[in-house]
C-alpha cells in the first residue's frame, strides 16, 4: 500500500524548478524551513518531480535534499564548481575543494567567524562576466563536522538527516550573503588530519600565495557543468582568476584557518 | 583534425610553425596559455616557457627563428634549447593545436 504525500513542497533552485511530496508533514515543514530562500510560489507546471517515497522524515529530507542539489547543479545555466564560498563586505571567496575535504567544515567555521553564507556546495558563475549567483542551500554536516564547526551543539538548531545535519547559515549565527559579492579569493584547502586527534591540537594554519593559471585548471577540474559550455567555461575560468587572488591554505582546525582568513584577507583587501 | 604523434622528422627547421587550426578557444592568465580544444574536447593548460613559445607559432617563424627568438630571451644557446622546443611544439601537434599536414617534413625541406 502506498502512503500518500501530505504535503507538497516547491523550490527554485539555480533557475531549476522542483517540487516534491512528502507523507511526513513534519519532513515537509524542515524542508520549507531549511530551503526558505528557495521555496517557489508559482505555479508548478514545468517543475521536476523529486522522487521522496515513504520512511522516516529524516530519510525524506535527505532524498529531497540530495535529489535537488544533483539535479539542480547538472542543470545550472552557469558554471559550477565544487566549492564553499562566503563573502564579507561584498567580497567572495571561494574555497573549492572535493568532496570529503572539510569544505563544509571551513565554511561552517567561517559563518561562525562571521562571514556571510553563499554556499557550501558551489560556486555558481554567471556567463560570461561571472557574477556570483549564491547558492545557500542548507549546510550539510556530518555530526562530527558540526561539533567541530560550531563547538558545541547547544543552543544551535538543525536538522539530522541520517548520516548527516542540516542548517541554515543563521542557524550558525550567520546570514545569507544575497547578490552582488565579488570574487577577490580562490583559497585552495590543504587539510592535515591526525589521525582521530582533536582538530585543534595540529599546528597552526598557513595561508601561501600561489601562482594563479593553477587556479584555471583547479576551477575547471572541480566544475560540475564545464562539458555543457567547456570553451566558455575555460575563458570564464580565466577571466574570474585573473581578477583574484590565489591562495594555498593549509591547515586542521577549521576555527583557526576561519581566523586567518577573515585577517589576512581582510587585510589585503584594504 | 590531425591529433596524434607528428612523423618523426617534424619539425623541419626552415619551415614555419602555424597557424594554430581555426576554432581553438585561448584564455591567458599571468603569461600563461590555456587552451581548449573542440576537435578533441579538451582543455590544456600551458606553463610560462610553453606559451613562450605557443606565441610564437603563427606561421610566420620558423623553427630556428623560435628557438632564436627564446635563446635571446632566455639569454641561453639556441642550440642548449633546440630539443626542449622541438618537445614542446611536438606535443603541441600531438594534441592537435598546430596542424601537420601531409608530405610537410623532409621532401618541404628538400624542396628549399
Amino acid at each position: 500500500m502506498t502512503t500518500l504525500p501530505a504535503r507538497r513542497v516547491a523550490v527554485r533552485i539555480l533557475g531549476s524548478r522542483f517540487a516534491a511530496g512528502f507523507t511526513d508533514a513534519d519532513a515537509a515543514s524542515a524542508v520549507e524551513r531549511l530551503w526558505q530562500r528557495f521555496v517557489d510560489l508559482e505555479p508548478l507546471a514545468s517543475a521536476h518531480v523529486v522522487e521522496i517515497g515513504d520512511g522516516p522524515a529524516a530519510d525524506q529530507i535527505s532524498r529531497f535534499a540530495t535529489g535537488v542539489n544533483a539535479a539542480a547543479l547538472d542543470a545550472a545555466p552557469m558554471f559550477a564548481v565544487h566549492a564553499g564560498v562566503v563573502a564579507r563586505g561584498g567580497i567572495a571567496i571561494a574555497m573549492p575543494a572535493t568532496s570529503g575535504t572539510g569544505k563544509s567544515t571551513l565554511t561552517a567555521a567561517c559563518l561562525r567567524r562571521g562571514f556571510d553564507y553563499v554556499s557550501d556546495e558551489a560556486l555558481c558563475l554567471h556567463y560570461p562576466g561571472g557574477e556570483i549567483e549564491p547558492y545557500p542551500r542548507p549546510i550539510a554536516l556530518s555530526r562530527w563536522s558540526a561539533r567541530t564547526a560550531t563547538r558545541s551543539l547547544d543552543g544551535v538548531d538543525g536538522v539530522p538527516t541520517g548520516e548527516e545535519w542540516l542548517f541554515t547559515a543563521a542557524d550558525l549565527g550567520s546570514r545569507d550573503a544575497g547578490g552582488g559579492a565579488a570574487l577577490r579569493h580562490i583559497v585552495v584547502l590543504e587539510r592535515h588530519v591526525d589521525d582521530g586527534a582533536a582538530p585543534d591540537s595540529g599546528q597552526a594554519p598557513e595561508l601561501d600565495a600561489l601562482p594563479r593559471p593553477d587556479a584555471v585548471t583547479t576551477l575547471l577540474r572541480l566544475s560540475f557543468n564545464h562539458y555543457r559550455r567547456p570553451a566558455d567555461a575555460v575563458q570564464l575560468a580565466a577571466k574570474v582568476v585573473a581578477g583574484a587572488s590565489v591562495w594555498r591554505l593549509h591547515y586542521g582546525d577549521p576555527h583557526a584557518a576561519a581566523d586567518l582568513l577573515w585577517t589576512a584577507l581582510s587585510e589585503s583587501d584594504r | 583534425m590531425n591529433s596524434s604523434n607528428p612523423p618523426d622528422d617534424w619539425p623541419m627547421a626552415a619551415l614555419p610553425i602555424g597557424p594554430p587550426p581555426a576554432g581553438l578557444t585561448m584564455a591567458e592568465v599571468d603569461a600563461c596559455f590555456h587552451i581548449f580544444n573542440p576537435a578533441t574536447h579538451c582543455a590544456i593548460a600551458l606553463n610560462e616557457t610553453a606559451s613562450n613559445v605557443w606565441r610564437l607559432c603563427t606561421g610566420e617563424f620558423t623553427l630556428d627563428e623560435i628557438v632564436g627568438s627564446l635563446a635571446e630571451h632566455y639569454d641561453v644557446q639556441a642550440c642548449d634549447i633546440d630539443p626542449q622546443v622541438r618537445a614542446v611544439l611536438r606535443d603541441f601537434a600531438a594534441q592537435g593545436l598546430l596542424l601537420v599536414t601531409p608530405g610537410e617534413s623532409l621532401d618541404a625541406d628538400i624542396r628549399r
